[in-house]
């Protein structure tokens, strides 16, 4: 049950319906791995032609971009992205206002630069899959007050192709470009690898803005020069030392590392890790060690698996090299030895967000997964899932891809601590529904595992294979013993923003 | 008992956590881990748990300080009667040690109504004097249910390198082995204090099971896995314990080619009984 209050509609969005009980919506492979992304081809047919501009405020100028439009970025750059910033100070010295700015994600010191920009009255609506300090801050103040749209990356990328939203002006960074004007994040001395996020953006905008730091004969394309409008050559697009920023590193802490173990046991117990299979790692430490652990597995047992797809690291590089995996899909490269490996093995493909994780895409990977492991903050009675906010309401992280991949996959296993500090992480509700308990198979803890009643089948492999299990009012008394029941946290009188389901429903409100 | 956690008695986050990881026993620390002007916060900390926290079927032990300490009475003051828990005591040498804290239980188990002679005791050999003693102190009280080696004091004091051949704690490990079967006590090996290196811990542990340790201390919680590993049947030595027990109904007096008699045997069914053990632990 999701069991949320939801407005018959929302300032700045419209109309919201409700999002009802999620299930699966996984479908077996058919057929070969694709290539190349479709989206590829439908970029060429656009049959643009880029111009080069001198200054940024030309190409604003060209792009037709007025007052209460809607313009994107993609955030590749991560920590290190100074395109954002630059955009915006110029949108701002223009003179614009009230923009809805849709972003994949948002963090570090582009965070400042979109408060600026909003208490400037330049932007007065944010669509993102999550954000960070100071704009998170001050999105939950009830003084900045602006309507604040959660999407994930599939969701996202589903409103953009359904043409729900329309963007007047997509701008994206790229690492280097060539004569004509085909870019990539793959090579050049800011390389970020996939620019997958914003391949939707430069198929759905009216006009597509580049901006590049370094020129060279030949690069891979990612983004061909026919879905290019204008092309902007600046000095940097970014500080590389923050491209990994924020991303994921393998765990040092005991606890997480035992629950990444039992989550391997209970993938391993659950019979889907055969010849041909896939997964899909979020962020966070423990699933990255369950990677690593599944990885030692699959050796031992000379298993190799289909593909991997998702954010892509060094630790999954290798297992590819090392012939434990066919193939990496990758949205988006979490460090310097992804964007290499995308730039020379001809089996580590780029993907659209469509691609990964669009339920409307037919070809859509998320719903080919075996397995995923997923992090939290938290996991309520009915498995609904929150990676959102806190328990106190703040915005901690992001949906990221999700409620895409648990929706997609036929195993989706969510590893997160009991409790942090003295907090419980399994509670009776979560604060912030992000991902519906239907597409919720199993939560993992370090006090115990508790399977979804949905899931008999699993239920049933675990015991076979001698693993406990609790039900998850079980789970939540072990650990409220040790922690104490919490006292309720009021919520804020005034809301401050909604998330959208991957179906473009409303899941809930913060 | 093939897994002892060291856990500092200061530390609540890795306190409340210690139980999940897998070790056969805890041990909280009162001694090394907690500087002297935290000593009390420690007692304190440790009782309350002691009184409040459910610990399951973890075992529990507390290493107080040492005898020559002004600390090793006010630690047990606090403790005793909270709940049952194993006493193991550091850098014994003398049967006067052992009898000292022999007769102080005594008096705290009469005095808080608890069954005298309840508590049990680890002792810590971790001096050349000790070593040379290890035998009469492993018998100097009904209380004493096993000996651990403490390599730590022991080096410095003999001037054996830590991490030198693996041969060159050899003797001090048989003599330790040897005491404690005397008297059919368990014994612990030293904790391995390099924590990176984890094929060093597993040399060290596999040599110290070759001797006729049971266990071995650990600091971390990923020494776990590898020590219980290595100090549990290997499926080889199940498969043989089997085939002995099995061929025990008939007329068979050899498998594969080694006699079979008592004490054989006895070692199959302990091998058995210790696979047993273990599987129902880590379940």
């Amino acid at each position: 049950m999701i069991s949320r209050t939801i407005p018959d509609t929302y300032k700045g969005y419209g109309d919201v319906r409700p999002t009802m009980n999620q299930t699966k919506s996984h479908t077996a492979q058919v057929g070969d791995l694709l290539d190349e992304d479709p989206i590829i081809d439908s970029l060429r047919k656009k049959g643009r032609t880029p111009i080069r501009y001198e200054e940024l405020s030309q190409i604003i100028r060209a792009s037709g971009l007025a007052d209460g439009m809607r313009i994107s970025f993609h955030h590749h750059l991560r920590l290190g992205d100074r395109v954002l910033q630059m955009v915006l100070e110029e949108l701002m010295k223009m003179g614009f206002k009230d923009l809805t700015l849709c972003l994949s994600s948002v963090m570090g010191e582009a965070c400042k630069a979109v408060l600026q920009a909003v208490e400037t009255g330049v932007i007065s609506m944010i669509e993102t899959t999550g954000m960070k300090p100071p704009l998170s801050t001050a999105v939950q103040q009830a003084t900045l007050g602006i309507p604040v749209v959660i999407r994930s990356h599939g969701g996202r990328a589903r409103a953009l192709m359904q043409e729900d939203i329309s963007i007047q002006v997509a701008f994206i960074a790229a690492s280097a470009c060539d004569r004509r004007g085909n870019i990539t994040g793959a090579v050049g001395p800011n390389r970020f690898g996939s620019i997958g996020y914003a391949i939707p953006d430069a198929l759905r905008s009216e006009y597509v803005v580049v901006i590049t730091d370094h020129e060279e004969e030949s690069i891979p394309v990612s983004i061909p020069y026919q879905a290019i409008d204008g092309l902007l050559r600046v000095p940097s697009i970014g500080a590389k030392e923050g491209l990994s920023g924020g991303s994921i590193r393998r765990t040092k802490r005991p606890v997480e590392k035992l629950i990444a173990r039992r989550a391997a046991e209970v993938i391993i117990a659950s019979d889907l890790v055969r010849a041909e299979f896939s997964f899909q790692v979020g962020s966070g430490g423990i699933s990255l060690e369950v990677s690593q652990i599944l990885a030692e597995y699959l050796k031992k047992r000379d298993i190799k698996c289909s593909f991997i797809s998702g954010g892509i690291t060094e630790p999954l590089v290798k297992m590819h090299e090392e012939g434990l995996v066919e193939r990496l899909y990758d949205v988006q490269s979490f460090d310097d030895a992804a964007a290499v490996s995308l730039s020379e093995n001809k089996e580590h493909i780029e993907m659209s967000s469509s691609l990964y994780a669009d339920p409307t895409n037919e070809s859509c990977l998320a719903h080919r997964l075996d397995i995923m492991v997923l992090s939290a903050t938290e996991v309520d009675l009915d498995f609904n899932v929150n990676s959102f906010t806190g328990t106190d309401g703040r915005i901690l992280g992001a949906l990221g891809g999700a409620p895409d991949t648990a929706a997609g996959a036929r195993l989706t296993v969510v590893v997160l601590p009991s409790f942090r500090g003295r907090i419980p992480s399994i509670c009776s509700s979560v604060r912030t529904v992000c991902t519906p308990g239907g597409t919720v198979d199993v939560v993992v803890t370090e006090r115990g595992i508790a399977v979804n009643p949905l899931r008999e089948d699993i239920l049933s492999c675990l015991k076979t294979a001698g693993i406990p299990t609790l039900t998850m009012g079980e789970l939540l008394e072990k650990v409220l013993g040790i922690t104490g029941k919490p006292m309720s946290i009021a919520r804020h009188a005034q809301l401050q923003g909604i998330v959208e389901y991957r179906d473009g429903t409303v899941i809930d409100t913060f | 008992m093939r897994t002892l956690l060291y856990t500092p008695a200061n530390t609540p986050s890795m306190m409340i956590q210690a139980q999940v990881y897998g070790a056969d026993a805890v041990i909280f620390d009162l001694e090394d881990a907690i500087a002297p002007d935290k000593k009390l916060e420690a007692r304190i900390l440790l009782a309350q748990m002691f009184e409040e926290w459910d610990f399951e079927t973890t075992e529990l032990i507390v290493r107080i300080n040492g005898l020559d300490t002004p600390w090793w009475k006010e630690d047990l003051i606090a403790l005793m009667g909270k709940r049952a828990f194993t006493v193991r005591v550091p850098m014994i040498e003398t049967l006067e040690q052992v009898t000292l804290l022999d007769r102080f239980l005594n008096d705290l188990e009469t005095e808080r109504d608890m069954v005298v002679g309840s508590t049990r005791i680890h002792i810590l050999i971790e001096t050349p004097k000790g070593v040379v003693n290890a035998y009469s102190l492993a018998g100097a009280s009904k209380r004493i249910t096993a000996l651990g080696f403490g390599a730590e004091d022991y080096c410095r004091a003999t001037g054996i390198i830590r991490k030198g051949p693996p041969y060159t704690l050899d003797y001090v490990r048989s003599s330790l082995v040897n005491a404690a079967a005397s008297y059919g006590l368990e014994c612990h090996d030293c904790a391995w204090g390099f924590l990176e290196d984890r094929t060093g811990l597993e040399e060290e542990a596999r040599r110290s099971r070759s001797l006729g340790f049971c266990g071995k201390s650990v600091i971390h919680p990923d020494q776990i896995e590898i020590v219980n590993r290595v100090f549990s049947p290997t499926e080889d030595e199940i498969n043989w314990a089997e085939r002995i027990l099995s061929s025990l109904s008939g007329d068979v007096h050899t498998v594969s080619g080694q006699m079979i008699d008592a004490p054989v045997e006895a070692q199959a069914r302990r091998i058995l009984e210790l696979h047993s053990i273990y599987t129902k632990q880590e379940e």
